[in-house]
C-alpha cells in the first residue's frame, strides 16, 4: 500500500507566487493589459500627427467620457455579480424628462431644482429597486428584469413628453455642465468622487467585496450563510441610481429635456467594462478597470476622428479594433468565458 | 426538455384562442362604422415633430368624427410592417393610413399589404425611386409627401455662406448613411458650397441623428481644427443643438454659425438668441391635417383617385427658412385645431404643395 | 466512560429509493481522532454531510455533548462547534484568504458593511500560525495551491475556536485525495497538533491512512456501519471482508464459449501516462472482456477517457493491433474502430431531444450511406431495428424520443448505437451498469458476452466488485492513478472479492 508520492508536485510550482503584490489594493498583473492597449492608443494617435495630445482634445476626451464613466460604474458592480442590467437607457432617459420637466424650463411653470434631483434620482432608486427585487426574489434572469424594465421607463419618459422638448432655464443646473473649473467641468468632478466612492465600496465594503463573492461562486455564499439576495438588491438599487444620475446630468449637458436622452449609454458602457477587464461571467474586474475601457472606447474614437478617417469606416474600426481589445485581454480566459446570468 | 407537454400545449392553444377572438371583434367592430378609420404611424411619440403631426391629424379626424389612432414606428420599419400588417390583415376596407416607412426599403411592402386589404394609405419622407403612387397599388397607394431635403441643404448652407461673410471653414454633421433626407441635404449642401467658393468644407462626420453624438464629435472638431471652423453644418435640429451645447462649453455659441433642419422649437429659440444661424420649419401640423383630409376624401369618395395628376400624388409640401429676420413670426404660430378640419382643407388639397417630386431624387 | 462528543444514533438517510445510511451509529469521544473508511458508495461522504449540518437525517438522533440536536446548515453547526473541512472545497477562490477564513462568521471586522482590513488581516494571520501556514492573508485564493487551499480550509474551521467556547469537532472529508506526499505529512501534522483542543472524524479510502491517523475507526458498507474497532485491535484483513457488503457475488459466472483466451491482443499500453495517472501498462486481447475497478479517482475513468481521445496530455507506448496508435480526438478513435460508452449518459451519451432511432443512428448512419455521402435513411433503420431487436430494446417505436426510456433501455440505446459501426474492435464502457435495474444490468451482460465471443474487445469500468468478477476475463484493479493488482485469467482463477478491495483502498 504505497502512497501517491511521484504525483506531480503543484505546490512548488505555486510558492513563487507568495510574497506577491497584494491584490486588493493595486491592479493584478493580468489587467495591465488593458491600461497597456489604451497607453499604445493614445501613443499611436498622438504619433499620427494630428492634434490629439493637445490640451483642448484631451479636455473634449475627459469631457465626453465623464458621463459614461457614471454609467459604467453601475454596471461594474453588476456585473461583478456575473449579471447584467440593460435598463441604462430607460432609466437614464425617465431622470433626463423629469428634470427638465421640473427646473425652471419653458414648458412647465415648475422651478425647484431640488425637487427636480429627489424625484428623478428617486425614481432611479425605485426602479433599481423593483430590478433587484424581480431578479432576486421572484428568480426572473436579470438580463428579462432590466430588459423590461427599459422598455418601462422609456415608455414612461415617452408619456411624460409634453410634445415638445422642454428647455432649461435653471441656471445653477446649467452651471454644472457649463461652468470650467481649471478647463473640465462640474460632471467631470462628479464622475470623479463617483469613482473614488465606487472604489472605497469596491474594496472596504461587504456590498463591495461579496459582490465579487457572488460573481465567484454565488452557490458558496449562500451556503456560508451570507445575505446574497440583499446585495443583489443594494447593487440594483445603486445602478439605477447611478443611471438617474447620469439622466440629470445629460439635462445639464443637453440643455434640454430629451425624453430619448438616455440612448446611446448602454452598449457603450457594457463593452467598456468588457475591454477593461469586468467580465460578463462576473467575479473579475472593478470600477478602475472599466473606467480604464470607457477611456479606450473614447479614445478611439476621439482619435479616429483627428486623423480623418472616413466616417463610413469608423464605426467598421471602432467595432473591430473592440474586437481585438476585448480577445487579447480575455484570451488567457477563454475556457472560463461564460454567458452573463 | 420536452417541448410538446400538455401545459405549453394549452398554453399555445390559449393564446391562439385569445388573438382569433381580439381579431374578430375587432373586424367587427370595423364592419359597424360608416366613417372610415384612420391610422397615423409617426417615427416617436417623444419628438415634438411627431407630436405636431398628430395635432394636425387628429383635428382633422375629429372634425369628421373619424376613429383615430397613433402607431409610433421607433424608426423601424419592420415593427410598421408587423403593426399595420396586423391591421390590415384585420380588415381594413377603405380605412386610412398614413405613416412614414422609416425606410425606402418598407414602402412597397406595405403600400401592398394596404392594397391587399383595400385600404387607402399614403407615404411621407420614405419612398424607394421608381415607384410612384400612379402606377403601384394605384387603387389604393393615394399619395407621397414629403419635404425637399435638397431645397433644406441648400438654403441652410446659403444662410451660412451669408453669415459668415462667405468666408472659412465648416463642417458637416450628417445623420445616418443611405438616408434619403440625409442625403438630399448634403447634397443640396454641396451646391451651396460650390455657390460660396471661400466656405471650405473641412470634415464632415455622421453624428446619427442624436444630440450627444453631435456634441461629442464638434468637441473633438474643436480641438482639431479650432478657430478655423467658422460654420457647423448640422443635417437636423438635434444634432444641431448638440452642437451648440459643445460650443457654449468654450464660449463659442453665437460666434459660430449653426444651421439645422426641422424648426422644432427649441432650434427656434437659438434662433432667436443668435446661438443658431437658421433652420428649413416644417410645419408638422399642416402635413399631417393635410395627409389625413386628402386619405380621408378618397376613401369617403369626395376625390377620384383616377383623375388626380402625378403632380398631386406625389409632391413635397412647402417648408419656410427661418432665420432672425422671420423667427418671431414662426415662433408667434400657435397652431389652431380650427385651421385643420376636413371642410377647410377640402377647399383646396394642395395648397401648401411646393411643387412634384422631381424624378430621381428619391433615391 | 466520559461523555462523547458526537453521537450518532440510528440516523438514516434516504435519496427517493436509494438508502445512504442505514440506522448509522458513530460515537466521537474528546480528542479523538475517529477514523471512517468504506468503498465508493458506502455512505461516508452521506455521514460526513449529515454530521456538518450539510443535510439532515430522516431518521435517528444526532446528540452533540449529550444534547440532542437538528442542525438546519453548515452556519448552525459552525455555531455549535462543527466545522466542515470540504472535499470539494468551500473556498471562494476571487476573495482573499483572509475574507474566506471569517466569512461564515459574523466578526466585528466588518460590522455596519464596512471592512477593517487591518484588524482583518491580523486575525486572519492568527488563524494561520495556528496551523504553521505561512502565506499571505490577502492572497486571493484562486493563487493557493491544492494543498495550501485544503490548510485555509482547516483555518476557517478552527477559526471557529474563537467563536465557541467548547472544543470543537472537526470534521475532514477526503483531505488528502489531491494531495501529495509532503503535503500529507503537513496535514497530519496539524491535525495531530489540534487533538488537544478539539475532536476529529476523518475520512479517507485510504486504508493505510486512517489507521496512521486514527485512535478508533469505523467502517461502513452499503450504509451501514459494519464495524467499530480501536487502532490496535485493527485486523486489515477483517475490515476488507467486511467493506465488500452487499458486492459479493451472488451469480455464477457463465462460461466463455470460445477458446479465445489466449487472444490476440487487441490494444497494448505500455508505460502510459495521462495527467497524474500512470505509468500503467496493460492488455486487451481480441474477444477479451477486461474490467478495471478503483475508488474515486483512482484514474480508471480518466483512463477510458483518454484512449477514447477525450484528454489532451498523455505519453507511452500504445499499440493497437500491433500498430503504434496515438489518439488525439474522439473521431480520430472512432475511425480506428474504438468506441465509448460515458458514464455520464444524459449529457455526453445521447441526445436527450432526439428520438431513438435518430440517436442510434448519429454516429454511423453513414457506413450505411449511398456511396458514403447520401444518408439512407432505410437501412440505417433496418440496422437499427436489428440491433435494438438484438439488445431487447424495450420501446413502442424507435421514433419515440429517447427521454421516454427507462435508464437501462436508453443505456441499450446508447450501446447500439456504437454496434451499429462496421468497423468496432474496441468497445470502452465508463460504469455501464449505473442507474440500471437488475434485469437491465443482466441484458447488457449478456450482451456484452455475446459481443466478445464475436470478437469484440470490451474493457469496461465496473462499479461493483461482484460486476468485475462476473463479466471479466482480466481484473484491473486502480489506485491513486497506478495499477495495483492485475488478476489474469479470472474464469480459472477467481479472485476474492476481499482481495479486491485490500488492492482499491
Amino acid at each position: 500500500m504505497q502512497r501517491q508520492s511521484d504525483r506531480l508536485d503543484i505546490s512548488s510550482e505555486r510558492s513563487s507566487y507568495i510574497g506577491q503584490v497584494m491584490d486588493v489594493k493595486n491592479y493584478r498583473v493580468r489587467d495591465w493589459g488593458a491600461i497597456l492597449a489604451l497607453i499604445v492608443l493614445m501613443a499611436f494617435f498622438t504619433a499620427a500627427g494630428s492634434n490629439f495630445a493637445s490640451l483642448n482634445n484631451l479636455q473634449a476626451l475627459v469631457e465626453s467620457s465623464a458621463i459614461p464613466v457614471i454609467a459604467v460604474i453601475g454596471i461594474t458592480f453588476v456585473m461583478l455579480q456575473g449579471s447584467i442590467d440593460l435598463s441604462v437607457e430607460g432609466v437614464a432617459s425617465l431622470a433626463c424628462i423629469v428634470t427638465s420637466l421640473f427646473v425652471a424650463n419653458s414648458v412647465t411653470s415648475s422651478h425647484n431644482l431640488g425637487l427636480a434631483l429627489v424625484v428623478a434620482l428617486g425614481s432611479g432608486l425605485l426602479l433599481g429597486l423593483i430590478n433587484g427585487l424581480m431578479y432576486s426574489k421572484l428568480k426572473i434572469p436579470s438580463l428579462i428584469v432590466t430588459l423590461g424594465m427599459w422598455f418601462v421607463a422609456r415608455g414612461a419618459a415617452t408619456y411624460l413628453f409634453p410634445s415638445r422638448q422642454p428647455q432649461i432655464l435653471d441656471p445653477m443646473l446649467m452651471s454644472v455642465a457649463l461652468d470650467k473649473h481649471f478647463g473640465l467641468s462640474g460632471i467631470v468632478y462628479v464622475a470623479i468622487v463617483l469613482l473614488i466612492i465606487a472604489y472605497f465600496i469596491q474594496s472596504k465594503t461587504r456590498i463591495g467585496r461579496l459582490s465579487y463573492g457572488i460573481g465567484g461562486d454565488e452557490a458558496l455564499c449562500r451556503l456560508a450563510g451570507l445575505r446574497v439576495d440583499r446585495i443583489k438588491i443594494a447593487v440594483f438599487v445603486m445602478s439605477g441610481f447611478l443611471s438617474s444620475l447620469c439622466g440629470v446630468l445629460l439635462t445639464a449637458q443637453l440643455g434640454v429635456g430629451n425624453p430619448r436622452g438616455g440612448d446611446g449609454l448602454l452598449f457603450p458602457s457594457i463593452s467598456a467594462a468588457v475591454i477593461g477587464g469586468t467580465l460578463l461571467s462576473g467575479g473579475k474586474g472593478g470600477v478602475f478597470q472599466s473606467v480604464v475601457g470607457v477611456l479606450i472606447l473614447s479614445v478611439i474614437r476621439n482619435g479616429l476622428q483627428q486623423i480623418g478617417v472616413d466616417p463610413l469606416l469608423t464605426q467598421v474600426v471602432e467595432g473591430a479594433t473592440i474586437v481585438v481589445a476585448v480577445v487579447a485581454g480575455s484570451w488567457h480566459m477563454r475556457t472560463k468565458l461564460r454567458v452573463a446570468k | 426538455m420536452d417541448n410538446h407537454s400538455p401545459r405549453s400545449a394549452f398554453r399555445t392553444a390559449g393564446q391562439a384562442i385569445a388573438l382569433a377572438l381580439i381579431l374578430t371583434t375587432a373586424q367587427a367592430a370595423m364592419a359597424e362604422t360608416k366613417t372610415p378609420a384612420i391610422y397615423y404611424g409617426i417615427g416617436s411619440e417623444s419628438s415634438e415633430y411627431g407630436n405636431a403631426q398628430v395635432f394636425g391629424a387628429k383635428a382633422v379626424a375629429a372634425s369628421v368624427n373619424a376613429k383615430f389612432s397613433v402607431l409610433a414606428s421607433d424608426y423601424q420599419g419592420q415593427k410598421f410592417l408587423q403593426d399595420f400588417g396586423a391591421i390590415f390583415a384585420a380588415g381594413c376596407k377603405d380605412c386610412v393610413a398614413i405613416l412614414d416607412p422609416a425606410s425606402n426599403a418598407f414602402t412597397k411592402a406595405l403600400v401592398d399589404r394596404a392594397a391587399q386589404a383595400d385600404a387607402k394609405i399614403l407615404t411621407f419622407w420614405n419612398s424607394p425611386d421608381g415607384i410612384h403612387p400612379w402606377d403601384t397599388d394605384s387603387d389604393n397607394w393615394v399619395a407621397h409627401l414629403s419635404f425637399d431635403g435638397v431645397e433644406s441643404g441648400y438654403k441652410n448652407g446659403q444662410a451660412l455662406c451669408k453669415s459668415i461673410g462667405g468666408q472659412g471653414g465648416v463642417v458637416a454633421l450628417m445623420g445616418i448613411a443611405d438616408n434619403p433626407p440625409a442625403k438630399q441635404r448634403f447634397a443640396g449642401f454641396k451646391h451651396a458650397l460650390a455657390e460660396c467658393p471661400g466656405m471650405k468644407l473641412l470634415d464632415s462626420q455622421y453624428a446619427d441623428w442624436d444630440q450627444t453624438k453631435a456634441q461629442t464629435i464638434t468637441r473633438g472638431w474643436l480641438a482639431r481644427y479650432g478657430a478655423s471652423i467658422k460654420a457647423i453644418f448640422a443635417e437636423d435640429d438635434g444634432m444641431a443643438l448638440g452642437a451648440v451645447a459643445a460650443l457654449r462649453e468654450k464660449g463659442l455659441a453665437g460666434k459660430v454659425q449653426v444651421s439645422g433642419s426641422n424648426g422644432q422649437s427649441d432650434a427656434l429659440a437659438l434662433v432667436k438668441s443668435g446661438e443658431m444661424t437658421s433652420t428649413m420649419y416644417v410645419d408638422g401640423a399642416m402635413q399631417g391635417a393635410v395627409s389625413t383630409a386628402l386619405g380621408y376624401a378618397v376613401a369617403r369618395g369626395d376625390l377620384d383617385l383616377k383623375k388626380l395628376t402625378h403632380a398631386q400624388r406625389e409632391f413635397y409640401l412647402q417648408q419656410t427658412l427661418v432665420t432672425k429676420d422671420n423667427v418671431d413670426q414662426v415662433l408667434a404660430r400657435k397652431p389652431n385645431a380650427a385651421d385643420y378640419t376636413y371642410e377647410k382643407i377640402k377647399a383646396n388639397f394642395w395648397q401648401t404643395s411646393a411643387g412634384p417630386v422631381p424624378t430621381g431624387s428619391l433615391k | 466512560m466520559t461523555v462523547p462528543v458526537y453521537e450518532m444514533k440510528g440516523v438514516t438517510k434516504r435519496f427517493g429509493s436509494v438508502v445512504a445510511l442505514d440506522r448509522v451509529d458513530l460515537c466521537l469521544h474528546p480528542n479523538e481522532v475517529v477514523g471512517l473508511v468504506g468503498q465508493n458508495g458506502s455512505g461516508k461522504s452521506s455521514l460526513m454531510k449529515t454530521m456538518a449540518g450539510v443535510q439532515s437525517p430522516d431518521e435517528g438522533q444526532m446528540l452533540l455533548r449529550g444534547e440532542s440536536i437538528r442542525l438546519k446548515s453548515t452556519v448552525d453547526a459552525a455555531k455549535r462547534g462543527i466545522g466542515l473541512v470540504h472535499q470539494e472545497q468551500s473556498l471562494i477562490t476571487n476573495l482573499t484568504v483572509a475574507e474566506n477564513i471569517f466569512i461564515d462568521k459574523s466578526c466585528d471586522f466588518f460590522k455596519h458593511g464596512v471592512y477593517r482590513w487591518g484588524d482583518l488581516l491580523r486575525a486572519a494571520r492568527k488563524q494561520l500560525e495556528k496551523i504553521e501556514l505561512d502565506i499571505r492573508p490577502d492572497l486571493l485564493v484562486e493563487k493557493l495551491s491544492f494543498a495550501q487551499r485544503q490548510m485555509v480550509e482547516l483555518a476557517k474551521a478552527l477559526a471557529l475556536e474563537e467563536m465557541v467556547t467548547e472544543d470543537l469537532v472537526i470534521l475532514f472529508d477526503e483531505p488528502t485525495s489531491m494531495l501529495s506526499g509532503p503535503e500529507i505529512e503537513a496535514l497530519f501534522k496539524q491535525i495531530r497538533r489540534i487533538r488537544d483542543r478539539a475532536s476529529v472524524v476523518f475520512i479517507s479510502h485510504r486504508m493505510d491512512e486512517v489507521l496512521e491517523l486514527s485512535d478508533r475507526v469505523y467502517v461502513l458498507s452499503d450504509g451501514r456501519q459494519v464495524a467499530e474497532r480501536p487502532k490496535n485491535e485493527v485486523d486489515a484483513d477483517e475490515l476488507f471482508e467486511l467493506m465488500v457488503g452487499r458486492q459479493r457475488t451472488v451469480a455464477v459466472r457463465a462460461p466463455r464459449t470460445r477458446a479465445s483466451l489466449q487472444p490476440v491482443p487487441r490494444i497494448e499500453l505500455k508505460d502510459y501516462r495521462v495527467g497524474t495517472i500512470g505509468p500503467i501498462s496493460v492488455t486487451v486481447g481480441a474477444g477479451e472482456i477486461v474490467g478495471l475497478i478503483g475508488v474515486q479517482g483512482s484514474g480508471a475513468e480518466t483512463l477510458c477517457r483518454s484512449l477514447f481521445g477525450l484528454e489532451a496530455t498523455f505519453s507511452g507506448q500504445v499499440l493497437f493491433d500491433g500498430k503504434p496508435l496515438s489518439v488525439n480526438s474522439p473521431t480520430q478513435a472512432m475511425k480506428m474502430g474504438i468506441g465509448y460508452v460515458p458514464a455520464e449518459r444524459k449529457t455526453e451519451g445521447m441526445l436527450a431531444s432526439m428520438s431513438i432511432a435518430d440517436n442510434m443512428t448519429l454516429s454511423f448512419g453513414f457506413d450505411y450511406a449511398y456511396a458514403g455521402t447520401l444518408a439512407n435513411r432505410t437501412r440505417e433503420r433496418v440496422e437499427a431495428d436489428l440491433w435494438a431487436a438484438r439488445l431487447k430494446l424495450k420501446a413502442h417505436t424507435l421514433d419515440d424520443p429517447i427521454s421516454r426510456l427507462s435508464g437501462g433501455n436508453q443505456q441499450k440505446a446508447v450501446l447500439g448505437k456504437w454496434l451499429m459501426s462496421r468497423s468496432l474492435k474496441l468497445l470502452i464502457l465508463d460504469h455501464p451498469t449505473r442507474g440500471l435495474d437488475p434485469a437491465a444490468r443482466a441484458d447488457l451482460f449478456q450482451s456484452m458476452r455475446e459481443l466478445a465471443e464475436e470478437g469484440l474487445s470490451i474493457l469496461f469500468v465496473g462499479d461493483t466488485l461482484d460486476e468485475v468478477i462476473l463479466l471479466s476475463d482480466k481484473i484491473v484493479v486502480m489506485r491513486d492513478g497506478q495499477v495495483s493488482e492485475t488478476y489474469l485469467d479470472v474464469a480459472r482463477e477467481t479472485p476474492s472479492e476481499k482481495s479486491i478491495v485490500r488492492a482499491m483502498v
